[in-house]
């Protein structure tokens, strides 16, 4: 009884809006507000982590095509990388800003696995669609982690951060495994379902 | 700070109206079990409600005391 694709894309993303509204609330308070209460600090390193450990359970479902299950690898692998780093970033282990570097690299990762497997052009369907926009979505957005390593005190940097979760959440929910996309699908795509 | 959960439930809402048949309990005409467990517009309701709930009014609550400040 494994679910359709769209389900855990829909299911990711309401992870990623609860992550993104985290960051967000973060930004608007700054840092120091938010970290009075220490288990606040700890909710994006842990959805990250989950995150991560719940992408290895799609990697299982994923034995359909080694292009899936080696990019559910990839992003499950930069997911847990990326929320240790904050989780030690987080208890004091590591003190440096340069570390947000390891989230750009996440990013990176995540945006070139998206576009690496999706193996159809733009407009083949709605799910092709979303995966070169998420895709080329994360890759722009590495600029923001890369601005919180070198210039951690402007919000800006952060809010962007925070934004991409809620930009790729919104992308996620619009997801289905065999839709239209502006009224474009290809004719080896099949029946489409609204 | 404090419309970040409403506007996110409002969002839910808001696409619920748009698009019923996304909610499976409208349309449970050959739906199966995850599309009853995992319904896009609610799930973004219960992002924000989990938001407007259990992150929110703490954070409202340190704020208020920060800007307090130490004698506050």
């Amino acid at each position: 009884m494994v679910p359709k694709a769209e389900i855990s894309h829909w299911f990711f993303a309401s992870l990623f809006l609860l992550l993104g509204l985290i960051l967000l609330a973060e930004t608007i308070v700054g840092t120091e507000v938010f970290r009075r209460r220490r288990w606040r600090a700890y909710l994006w390193p842990s959805l990250a982590l989950a995150a991560g450990v719940l992408l290895w359970i799609v990697v299982i479902f994923s034995t359909f095509s080694t292009m899936h299950l080696l990019a559910h690898a990839a992003w499950a692998e930069a997911a847990m990388i990326a929320g240790g780093v904050q989780l030690a970033v987080v208890r004091g282990k590591l003190s440096s800003p340069r570390w947000a570097l390891v989230s750009a690299l996440a990013l990176l990762l995540s945006g070139v696995s998206f576009l690496v497997h999706e193996q159809n052009t733009w407009f083949f369907s709605r799910a092709a669609f979303l995966h070169h926009a998420i895709g080329w979505t994360l890759i722009a957005c590495v600029v923001f982690p890369i601005g919180i390593a070198f210039r951690p005190q402007r919000g800006i940097w952060q809010a962007g951060f925070a934004l991409t979760f809620v930009a790729v959440a919104v992308l996620l929910y619009a997801d289905r495994d065999l839709a239209p996309i502006f009224g474009h699908l290809s004719d080896f795509a099949r029946t489409p379902s609204r | 700070m404090r419309l970040l959960g409403p506007l996110t439930v409002l969002a839910g809402l808001v696409w619920a109206v748009v698009q019923p048949y996304r909610i499976a309990f409208l349309h449970p005409h050959g739906k199966g079990f995850y599309d009853f467990l995992v319904q896009p517009p609610l799930l973004v309701v219960l992002v924000g409600v989990l938001f407007a709930l259990l992150i929110a009014p703490g954070l409202v609550q340190d704020l208020e005391r920060a800007e307090r400040g130490p004698q506050g």
